[in-house]
């Protein structure tokens, strides 16, 4: 990884986590006040080979800083290092036949829409169902759950695929 | 112990895996209102500067409803003291020194509040460098907010009656009837008072206010009106519903209640509890 890189991701790990807390931890979506939980689109960008552990790692780090601003303490954390978790499996689920290329970021730039869609969805889907069920304890209000679950991981994903036009083209 | 090594390098994705998850499960899970630390939350120096800088921008559109707001406090407290002045000149109780110097007020803004959570919190721009002290009551014009957790410099941190994991000691206001305030809706206009028994007569409409057992709050602090009742036939106790009279969706400006008493009860009741 370069310093070029690195910066970058610094500088967007700082970025992403005052647009959610600023900006989109002020949407409410329909009377359950969903909000979309746009801030793990750096998990999901991180370059392709970053060490697994240090995906990890900031994850945390970003999941933690988000709830301290939001007063959710280890919501987002647990959440988002349980995508960190699942993502070297999901990189590998989805390889092309002949590996990544060097120099390749996980965007629809180099991957495709396709590749892309199912490889943020299901990183999104996860993330949600497990900050929804963290946040209610368990399935109270199953079908509740299901609803907001379902909205903010649709929100969610229609906001990171559109950022891949208009902030993240290269 | 090489092999223990040879273990932990092997599995280390998954041994960090564990460790990071349990820490941030045992933070949601075993949150304690009691023990909230100021420090891990938005009201950190850091949150709290920034909070409310973001708060200075935004708080010119809600001017006009904040003036209204406060114009009517301003007249329903010029008509009170209009009235309390009678008594006063006629008789002089000593028991009034106490209710009415008992406790003291500190004005505070609004910088962060959630509404739509299982567990809300509120951050007020007042810290204990302006006396604000751990425990203390808040309110709003319109009635009952919170109570304070933890406390930085320039910040508190403050937990909304909008939490499930808190409660707080209310009374029906025309018969006194006390019971408990507590919040396990998904809405943020209402909560349930509990611990009422089926044979009270009570109906749509009655006020509910603090009951001021616990020196947290003065008494007859307004918290909301009646506005469902449900009875429950198999434990004696009504299921009410409370239309909170704070509108926590526009909250901007509170005030801290601190009592001057409090220690002084909080120990005598300690001491019984300690000798019983």
């Amino acid at each position: 990884m370069s310093i070029n890189i690195l910066l970058r991701n610094i500088g967007r790990f700082v970025a992403l986590v005052f647009i959610q807390v600023f900006i989109f931890n002020n949407i409410h979506l329909t009377d359950y006040g969903i909000i979309p939980a746009v801030y793990i689109i750096y998990v999901i960008l991180l370059p392709f080979e970053t060490p697994n552990w240090m995906v990890m790692v900031l994850a945390f780090l970003i999941g933690f800083s988000i709830d301290v601003f939001s007063d959710t303490l280890g919501l987002n954390a647990a959440a988002s290092v349980l995508i960190a978790f699942v993502r070297p499996g999901m990189l590998n689920l989805l390889a092309p036949r002949d590996g990544y290329d060097i120099g390749t970021f996980p965007r629809i730039y180099y991957m495709g829409q396709l590749w892309f869609l199912k490889y943020a969805s299901a990183l999104v889907i996860i993330h949600q169902i497990t900050y929804y069920i963290f946040e209610s304890f368990g399935l109270e209000d199953f079908f509740v759950s299901l609803l907001k679950i379902v909205i903010a991981s649709f929100v969610t994903l229609i906001l990171i695929y559109f950022s891949q036009y208009i902030f993240f083209r290269k | 112990m090489k092999a223990l090594i040879n273990v932990i390098i092997r599995f280390h994705f998954v041994l960090l895996f564990i460790v990071l998850e349990i820490i941030s499960i045992r933070m949601v899970v075993f949150e304690d209102i009691e023990k909230k630390n100021a420090f891990y939350s938005s009201a950190n120096s850091v949150s709290g500067f920034f909070y409310n800088k973001f708060n200075t921008w935004i708080a010119y559109f809600s001017l006009a409803s904040e003036n209204e707001l406060l114009r009517n406090e301003n007249l329903e407290l010029r008509s009170q003291a209009n009235i309390k002045q009678i008594p006063r000149t006629t008789f002089k109780p000593d028991s009034i020194i106490l209710d009415s110097v008992g406790y003291s007020y500190t004005a505070a803004r609004v910088i962060n509040n959630s509404i739509y959570r299982k567990q809300n919190y509120i951050t007020i721009d007042k810290g204990y460098l302006d006396g604000i002290k751990k425990e203390s009551g808040v309110i709003s014009s319109q009635g009952m907010v919170g109570v304070v957790v933890d406390v930085s410099k320039h910040y508190s941190l403050i937990v909304s009656i909008l939490n499930n994991r808190f409660g707080v000691g209310a009374k029906i206001k025309k018969n006194n009837q006390f019971g408990s305030v507590g919040w396990n809706k998904n809405d943020y206009r209402f909560v349930n008072l509990m611990e009422i028994p089926n044979h009270i007569s009570i109906s749509k409409g009655d006020t509910i206010v603090s009951n001021g057992f616990s020196a947290i709050f003065p008494p007859d602090i307004n918290i909301g009106t009646i506005s469902k009742i449900n009875t429950n036939l198999s434990n004696n106790f009504y299921e009410i519903e409370v239309n909170l009279s704070t509108d926590f969706k526009s909250l901007y400006n509170v005030y801290v209640i601190d009592n001057f008493g409090k220690a002084e009860q909080r120990k005598l009741e300690k001491d019984i509890y300690n000798e019983y």
